[in-house]
């Protein structure tokens, strides 16, 4: 018994010593990476009067470099494909705690999946992953139950495997970021049939997911509290805009929250041109959209 | 309590070092604390059944002890546990899919169905201490053992925490001795325990895992993905259930060994089965073991006078039952069936009992053996569809796919990762064949300096791949 307790013992030192080591290959893992947006937001570094928040109808379809030239507000797009409003109101949280809180924020609404169950929509996990290093990430992945409370002291438990890439990233042909931290795209996807459609959808309330509709009010209250303009914008899709989501919106819409919703009525939008699929614009549809909003926000602040 | 878990880490801390500060003093202490242990451990998983657990240890205890010693009754008593081992089995785990079937042939012929299903929970582990339970009865009725007058024993027995959960399902005539026999610390058990629990985790939570990904995805949308794909899915599929339920088997027998049990082997490299009889041999041993001893060849014994054509009944009779005790549904039932059918060739040739084994020493199989097995894994793989698919329709679907190469391009794209994982799988199993399981001596002949890199290294992709919490595929068995 006591051979193995001295056994263990040793090899425990062996393996808190590896543990240890690997403290380098997480902090490595941040600089693998080559959307640095959220370790700016931890950093300190972002600190704009507008923020762009959203999904990819956020990244791909509002310019902030544009809105910047436009209103003279500086403006950051924080905005993450595929994420949902859980992210975003991380996003948010995260940009509160550790930068001055921007003037404005623009969260681009996914008309209609906002609140409603879409396997596209996720908490970007992955985005985290290899910022485990600060404990700010780590604390939230314990939150969310992602890793266990001795992920804390145990540097194998902080990691994932993905810490084990040690590949350069690059940025792929849709997902270059800007300075400005926006993605337009400049091509068309090949399966976007151009026929517009005419049909208005309508929203059904019922397949609502309570979480989702919690974070969405959660997120105003954020706004509300920091006495941060809120402003729910709605872009262009390649089909007739749904109304019905747009009063769902305006019902959960809070304080002095605001709501901007594109030109449905003029027939630009219509041009296929301007699109890369039916829910994404290309960039000079985004340049269209984005103007839109800047005279929104020069008429009104 | 999943073996995979911060909460059985703990436990199985503290239980170890309890276990073993006592052991000194005696039997009696040690069995006494391994009940606690089991129940612990039974009731943490779920507390709801214990009742029901410690009902059927008493009445199996009672049974035996009435089997062995009360010889006018015997047969009565034998049938009584009979009844009530595969009663109980049949009530929660089967009745809602007789009552469906039933329902579904009454309305075939225009008959209002009658007979309404119930929401019945099924007890953890019955499977397993059911069958544990009925060899000891049938073990005692046929002489084989003497049934033990120690209570404790025997709830140890049947409730052996490692065990209980998910197998291997071992005999009372090797466990009962060893829990009858005062245990001392072995340095060079505690140490191969600790190995085969590692390659266990390992293989569960660095391979099956990661699979486990890419195959949901590829049976949540068969019509999605090519004929390649779904070809690629069920030999990922194999590999994942064989290191997850292997890798579930290893942790058993290596915390087992922690304690100064051995405890039945349940896989010997299955994956490199040459014949189906061969397979079998190797996969699932302890559930294999009891249903030909209790099973088949009972059955292969009436038939006999039928040659051949009895053996093949009895077969096909044994793998279906080996379906059937897998769970309540028609797949898994076909995918019995199917095994049995592929036995008839090995049993018209009269190959049947021919057993292969790999010669020592020889790193690279013989082109026989490469074809052997490639034909093996192939037949085995494409049952496997069966089990993963939830109606026999979906199945079907499955293979039509591949075999009208449907389309080319696929869904879901299967990380590279995956393949490397299996490739580093199958060179560890095949370079460890010869062992109870892979490492046990593979790194023996390297030193220290290079073994232990190899344990951290391996340890490390544990913690690093332990993401979310997975449930291991035989714990719904």
């Amino acid at each position: 018994m006591r051979k193995f307790l001295k056994t263990l013992i040793i090899f425990g030192v062996v393996l808190i010593t590896a543990d240890r080591c690997f403290y380098f290959v997480l902090k490595h893992s941040a600089d693998l990476e080559v959307d640095k947006r959220l370790e700016d937001v931890i950093n300190g570094n972002i600190n704009k009067d507008i923020l762009i928040i959203g999904s990819s109808r956020g990244a791909r379809n509002i310019i902030a470099s544009q809105l910047e030239k436009n209103t003279k507000y500086s403006a950051y797009n924080l905005s993450y494909p595929g994420s949902n409003i859980a992210f975003h109101k991380f996003l948010l949280q995260s940009l509160i705690k550790f930068n001055e809180k921007p003037k404005m924020v623009l969260l681009a609404i996914d008309d209609p999946e906002e609140l409603v169950y879409n396997n596209s929509l996720n908490f970007r996990y992955e985005r985290l992953y290899p910022l485990t290093k600060y404990e700010y990430i780590n604390d939230e992945m314990i939150k969310r139950d992602k890793k266990n409370w001795f992920s804390k002291h145990i540097n194998f438990l902080r990691g994932n495997k993905s810490n084990l890439d040690f590949r350069k990233k690059s940025f792929s042909h849709l997902d270059t970021i800007q300075q400005c931290g926006s993605m337009p795209i400049h091509s068309q996807n090949e399966n976007f049939k151009s026929l517009y459609s005419n049909k208005e959808k309508i929203y059904n309330v019922d397949k609502e997911i309570s979480e989702k509709v919690e974070d969405f009010l959660g997120f105003q209250e954020l706004c509300f509290q920091h006495n941060i303009k809120l402003i729910f914008c709605f872009s262009p899709n390649f089909y007739k805009f749904n109304r019905s989501f747009r009063d769902r919106i305006q019902l959960l819409c809070q304080n002095e929250n605001e709501i901007f919703i594109y030109d449905t009525l003029n027939p630009i939008y219509k041009d296929p041109s301007l699109f890369y699929d039916p829910v994404h614009l290309q960039k000079k549809g985004a340049e269209i959209y984005t103007k839109e909003i800047s005279n929104f926000i020069c008429n009104k602040h | 309590m999943n073996f995979i878990s911060l909460t059985f880490l703990i436990f199985i801390l503290a239980f170890y070092t309890v276990y073993w500060m006592l052991s000194k003093k005696g039997i009696l202490y040690q069995n006494i604390l391994l009940l606690i242990g089991n129940s612990i451990f039974y009731c943490w998983v779920d507390w709801r059944f214990f009742i029901f657990l410690v009902l059927t240890i008493s009445i199996n205890f009672f049974l035996g002890k009435n089997i062995g010693f009360n010889l006018n009754n015997k047969k009565l008593y034998l049938n009584i546990g009979v009844i009530y081992g595969i009663g109980s089995l049949a009530f929660f785990k089967y009745y809602n899919f007789f009552i469906e079937s039933f329902n579904k042939v009454f309305s075939l012929f225009e008959v209002e169905p009658c007979l309404s299903t119930l929401r019945i929970i099924i007890p953890i582990g019955i499977s397993f201490f059911t069958f544990k339970a009925l060899s000891y009865l049938l073990d005692i009725n046929k002489g084989k053992i003497q049934p033990t007058t120690n209570y404790l024993f025997f709830f140890n027995f049947i409730s052996f925490f490692p065990t209980i959960l998910s197998g291997p399902i071992d005999g009372s005539k090797k466990f009962i001795p060893q829990l009858e026999k005062e245990k001392t610390f072995d340095y060079g058990k505690a140490v191969d325990g600790l190995k085969q629990i590692l390659w266990g985790l390992f293989k569960k939570v660095v391979i099956s895992n990661t699979i486990a990904v890419s195959t949901t995805a590829i049976f949540a949308d068969i019509d999605g993905q090519g004929f390649v794909t779904l070809i690629i899915g069920c030999f990922l599929y194999t590999i994942q259930i064989y290191t997850d339920f292997s890798g579930y088997s290893d942790i058993a027998i290596g915390v087992g060994r922690l304690l100064g049990f051995d405890i039945m082997k349940n896989f010997n490299f299955p994956l490199f089965a040459q014949n189906i009889a061969d397979f079998w041999r190797k996969w699932h041993i302890s559930l294999t073991s009891w249903l030909t001893e209790y099973v088949f060849t009972p059955l292969s014994i009436r038939f006999r006078d039928y040659a051949n054509w009895g053996l093949i009944l009895a077969i096909v009779i044994n793998f279906t039952i080996i379906g059937i005790w897998h769970g309540p549904r028609w797949t898994y039932i076909l995918f019995g069936f199917l095994h049995g059918i592929y036995y008839i060739p090995l049993i018209l040739m009269g190959k049947i009992n021919k057993k292969k084994k790999f010669k020592k020493g020889k790193i690279l199989p013989s082109l026989t053996e490469v074809w052997g097995i490639t034909k093996t894994f192939t037949l085995v793989m494409f049952t496997f569809v069966f089990f993963k698919v939830e109606t026999i329709t979906q199945g079907f679907d499955y293979f039509e796919r591949i075999f009208l190469l449907e389309t080319m391009s696929s869904e879901h794209e299967i990380p590279k990762l995956i393949f490397l994982l299996c490739f580093v799988l199958l060179v560890i199993e095949w370079l460890g064949k010869h062992s109870d399981y892979a490492i046990q001596s593979l790194f023996d002949k390297f030193p220290r300096l290079f073994r232990w890199p190899l344990f951290i290294i391996m340890i490390a992709l544990v913690l690093l791949f332990n993401g979310e919490e997975q449930q291991f595929i035989y714990f719904q068995f």
